[in-house]
Order: structure tokens, then sequence, then C-alpha cells
């Protein structure tokens, strides 16, 4: 039992829990936009994984990490442009072709690692490394916590005001909700529905692709295949049960992330508690908060359906 | 992974139809015996499908079985093969295989309780399940088992010299009784030569997740463990990582993992299945085939093994030696690679 509270005590383990959450986070961050202006974006690990795999090969073929990133950004946002191509201007199934992506990017990132770094010989990865943060850093428990970290965790930290301020207190917010609530009213007014909802989807695709490239440049340092292994799922359930909202969204990938980091903490302690359970969890504890804590969840109105003008 | 379904049942397709035409395909077995060494010259052309669990670059387990099969191919098999196949899927894949192809294997001992359902629907087909250690009941069903127990003991003995912290972490995909025997080998190997060295060992949940495995190791690390050791795949590549970022050692599996960094990976736990499943197709090419029974190599055939050891004083590589020669001559007992089965056994049904 003491080695249990000292491992709830231990800055490693909220160290950890806030490395497992930032991509969780930046990917809810971009479907929260996309989602409150009325698509559902399913392909979101799509957009991490073709992410991860596009900052690793930016990566190593410049050798720079910082033109990987943009690079690796820039192929979540390919991805989201074919996913709001289909959902908003073809007036697709946006669950199906999410689904259709997220099989595709696997499979092509599968095949492209394998061609192009024969056999997955990936070279050595310049990635990015830890930035502690003068002064902050020092704070005892909240400096190894939050400011020894890379510049992704800091990035996220400004991410989160910055898009709850856009959504809630601009007028491209607002009218970016209605997008979402009612289509048809903010096209009246001649606001264009179409263009605001692009806007939207290459956001989710940038900050998904940023997720993906803080796993493969900043955590993992390198490319295997699946690397995201199914985190833009989980994003999408963190962006439910925050309810849409950024600020909760933290919340929400706090509790995957810490009690990801957790259940592998417990497995070296004595207390012997069964490995599957320790490792459902995280998964246990997201349905049961869903259930219970967060009640009745007001998904935007018009989310899901395509608008075309009558 | 659906359109990889397609190719597959295509090929299978293909391998099919072609088989109605034994001349031809005939002439294609003998020229590749013309140029293969070891090949019977009762070897006749058969068609091999593999289902693999994971992707085929995974310098590890699914590679392995993907270099076997294209072993076999070299030795004039016509092969097909669909990875990254996943639990859903793992009876359909094995199905359509089993309709096209003589030889149906399962890379994997996921595959085993699939296996011996399908069985008896496909009497014709020849099973094989790779690196499983439990008899099958079916007489066309045939385990392989690399006995990797013995390598994991010397990958042990290695860390248990290596260390000096006296902590070891083991991290693993998911907690397999294959898996947690080799856990267990290995802290006896370690113990053997270092009294005083104890284990911690966490499983994944995933053979695919790199950042977890990352995770696990940076976690061992804090709690003062100096040499990991992993069983897990894709996501050990995370482990690796991770124990290059913190500054301890790590032990690989499966192939030589010390080109991903060469300088945390003092070794690696060899376990060729790749030989054992280009074994398995040359022999039933030849007309044998052990159904109902479990193909077992170990340290003796070469199959399981220790890579060279780097980065560390030479006296070590004497110790393994020393002890490869004790566990031949069976002076050292290794636990058994059935050692973490349950009596009742999971697939008793």
């Amino acid at each position: 039992m003491q080695e249990f509270l000292e491992i709830l005590g231990s800055a490693a383990l909220y160290a950890a829990a806030v490395r497992l959450l930032v991509p969780l986070l930046f990917a809810a961050i971009g479907e929260i936009f996309a989602e409150r202006a009325g698509l559902v974006n399913v392909g979101l690990e799509a957009m991490m994984l073709m992410g991860a795999f596009g900052g690793v090969l930016g990566a190593v073929d410049t050798g720079s990490a910082v033109l990987g990133l943009i690079i690796g950004v820039a192929c979540g946002v390919t991805v989201a442009a074919i996913q709001a191509a289909i959902a908003i201007n073809l007036g697709g199934n946006q669950i199906v072709s999410g689904i259709a992506l997220n099989i595709a990017v696997l499979g092509l990132t599968s095949f492209l690692a394998l061609t192009i770094w024969r056999n997955g010989n990936v070279p050595p990865v310049p990635g990015f490394g830890i930035l502690d943060l003068p002064a902050l850093a020092s704070i005892p428990f909240l400096g190894t916590v939050l400011f020894r970290q890379t510049v992704f965790v800091y990035v996220a930290i400004i991410a989160v005001p910055v898009a709850w301020w856009a959504m809630t207190r601009t007028t491209w917010g607002l009218r970016l909700r209605a997008c979402g609530e009612d289509p048809r009213a903010v096209d009246s007014l001649g606001i264009p529905v179409l263009g605001l909802r692009w806007q939207t989807m290459l956001i989710a695709g940038a900050l998904a692709g940023l997720g993906g490239v803080f796993i493969s440049l900043a955590d993992v340092m390198t490319f295997s295949n699946d690397i995201s292994a199914g985190r833009g799922f989980i994003a999408l359930a963190v962006v439910i049960i925050a309810r849409w909202s950024p600020v909760k969204a933290v919340f929400a990938a706090l509790l995957f992330g810490g009690l990801e980091a957790l259940a592998l903490r417990l497995q070296t302690t004595n207390l012997h508690l069964p490995t599957d359970l320790l490792l459902a969890l995280p998964y246990v504890a997201t349905l049961l908060v869903y259930a219970g804590v967060v009640g009745r969840t007001v998904a935007p109105a018009a989310l899901g359906r395509s608008y075309t003008r009558a | 992974m659906t359109a990889a379904a397609i190719v597959a049942v295509a090929i299978g397709v293909t391998a099919c139809g072609s088989s109605s035409k034994p001349a031809v395909t005939k002439t294609t077995a003998h020229q590749h015996a013309a140029t293969t060494t070891s090949q019977s010259k009762a070897a006749r052309a058969i068609s091999v499908a593999m289902a693999i669990p994971g992707p085929i670059d995974d310098k590890s387990f699914d590679e392995m079985g993907y270099e076997g099969l294209q072993e076999c191919k070299a030795n004039g098999a016509r092969t097909t093969y669909k990875a990254e196949v996943a639990t859903p899927e793992f009876s359909r894949v094995l199905q359509t295989f089993a309709r096209s192809s003589e030889v149906v294997i399962g890379d994997g001992e996921e595959f085993a309780e699939v296996t011996e359902k399908l069985a008896p629907e496909f009497p014709q087909t020849k099973f094989i399940v790779a690196a499983d250690p439990i008899k099958p009941h079916h007489s066309n069903v045939e385990a392989l088992e690399p006995n990797s127990t013995q390598s994991a003991y010397l990958a042990g003995v290695v860390a248990g010299e290596a260390t000096k912290t006296n902590k070891l972490g083991g991290v693993g995909g998911f907690e397999f009784p294959v898996l947690r025997a080799q856990m267990q080998a290995f802290e006896a190997g370690a113990k053997a030569v270092n009294p005083k060295a104890t284990m911690k060992v966490v499983y994944l949940g995933s053979f695919e997740d790199a950042a977890k495995g990352r995770e696990a190791a940076t976690s061992l690390a804090a709690s003062g463990v100096d040499v990991v050791y992993h069983i897990a795949d894709n996501a050990g590549v995370g482990v690796i990582d991770g124990a290059q970022a913190s500054g301890i050692k790590a032990i690989g599996w499966g192939k030589n993992q010390h080109a991903l960094a060469p300088n945390t990976v003092i070794a690696s736990q060899i376990v060729n299945l790749a030989a054992m499943i280009k074994s398995a197709c040359s022999a039933i090419a030849a007309g044998k085939f052990e159904g109902g029974g479990v193909v077992m190599a170990g340290l003796e055939s070469g199959v399981v093994g220790l890579s060279p050891i780097y980065n560390e004083p030479s006296s070590i590589q004497a110790t393994v030696e020393s002890y490869r020669k004790k566990i031949l001559a069976g002076s050292v007992s290794v636990p058994s690679i059935g050692g973490g089965i349950p009596a009742s056994g999971p697939k008793s049904d």
C-alpha cells in the first residue's frame, strides 16, 4: 500500500501522464473545432498516423526536426483535406469516409515505411529534446511535471486557452459554432458555411498531425507501424467526455493519460494486481466517467450532417 | 487492411488455380531446387499461406515469420501472406487460406485457438502454429516452438553480469504464457550469475504501442532498473528508445537489435523462428509433417541463441558460453517454455 501511495505522489507519474496526454489533447482540440462546426471527423487516427510518419520522413530527409514537424503537420492537413472534400463538398457520409481514411493511411504508412526505409531500418531521427523552462523548471513537483518537457507540452499549455478564446470570444468562433447548430441560418446571413467548415477540418488535421509528430519526433523518436496505436479514437472519446470544451478536454485527456501511466507503474509494485485489469483501467474509467459524471451530453445539432443549399 | 485482404485473396485464388497444373509448378520447383543447396530431391512445390498478426518489418517476431515464408518461397513453395491481421479477422483469414493453400501457417500462438477450431473443417490442409508450445488436438495441426526460454536464460546471464544496481526490468507485449515463461527464464539466468539481482516485469497490452513501451522503460529506469529486456515486437522499439533516453542498457529480442541503438543495446536474445518455418516447409515438401505434435528447437539447433555482446567486458561472453554448455549438457535446468501455462490450459476445450 505504501508503494502505491509513493507512486501516486511521485512527480514522475504526472510527468509521464502529461507525455501520454499531449497527443490526445492536440487531436481532441482539433476535433472540437471540427465538431463544433458540424463535422464528425473519425479520421483523426489517420491524420495522427500520417503526421507521425511525415514527421520522421521530413526530419530524416532534411536533417532538421523543425522541418520534420512542418512536414508532419502538412501530412495531417493533407489527409484532412481529403476528408473535407468528401464530407463538405461531396456530401459523403462523414463516418464512412473517416473509417476509410483510417484504413487507407494505416496501409499507406506501413507500405511507405517498408519501401523507403528498407525493412524498417529507420535512420536516426533528429528529434526534439527536453527543453527546461528557466525558473519554472525549478518549481518543486510542478516543475518536473510540466516544465521539464519538450516544446510540445508548452505549446499544448498555450493551445488550450487560445482554442477556448477563439471558439467562445471571437466572431469567427461564434460563426463556427453556428455552423454546427444551424448552418442554414449562417448561410442566410451570407457567411460561407462550407469555407468555415473547411477551415475547422484543416485545423483538426494540423493539430492531429502535431499530436502524431509529438509521438514520432519528441517521444519515441522513430517511426514504427501503427505508432499512433489508436490514440485518435481515444481522442474522439475525450471530445465527448469534455462536452466539446477545450478546457475540459485537458481533464478528460489527463484521466486517460494518467491512468495509462499509472497502469504501467502499478505493475512493478508488490500488490500483484492482475495485469489485464490494470491495462483496462483507462478504458473502464473513461466509460464510468462518461456514464456517471458527465451526464447528458448535447452534441452540436447539425453534427455529421452535410450542408447543401436548397 | 481491407485492400490487403483483397490482394491476399486474389493471390490465394491464383495459387489455387495454378495448383491444377502440376506440370508447370513442378518445373519451377526444380529450377529453385537447383539454386538452393539444402533442398531434398523428393521435394515438390507446396503452397503455403501465412497470417501474420503484425507488420512485416517490426525487427522482431512478425518480421521473422515473414522471412521464414520468404525462405520457403526460395525453396520453391508458392507463398501468400496477409500481415497486420487483427484478432477478429483470424478465423476469416485462415479459412480463406485453408481453401486455397496446402499449408496454412498462423504466425504466433494467438492463432492456436482458431486453428484448432478450423482444423476439422479442412482435413486436407496442414496447419502450422508458429511459436506455440501446446500440443495440438488435431492430427493436421503442427505446433512449432523455439525453445526460447533457453536463450532468455542466456540473455538473463548477460543482464545479471551487466547490472550495477542489481535491478532488472522486463517489458512484455501481452502476458502470454510463452512470454511469462521467458521472463522467468531471464530472471533465473540473471540470478544464476548474480544472486542479488531482482526483476520487475511490465506488460503493455500491445505489441504495437511504441509510446507506451517507451514510457514503461522510462518508469523502470526511474525505479532504479539499469538493464531492461523486452519481448514486445514493434513496441519494443519504444522500449529500446526509452532505455536510450534514460541512459540505461537494453537487451533486444528476436533478431540482433544492436543497430537500433548501438550505445544502449548490449545484446539480443535470438529466436530464429524463420529457420524453424523454413525447415517445417522443407519437411512438408519432402513428405514429413508432424501433425498433432510440437516441434521444438533449442540451443542445439541454433534456432535460439544470443547475439554478440556489445560495450561490455569480454568476460561476460565466456560466462555465457559456459552456461550455454551447461544448458546443453542438462546440468542447468531452465524454466520450461510451457512453465507459464496453468495446468488447466487455456485451450482445453
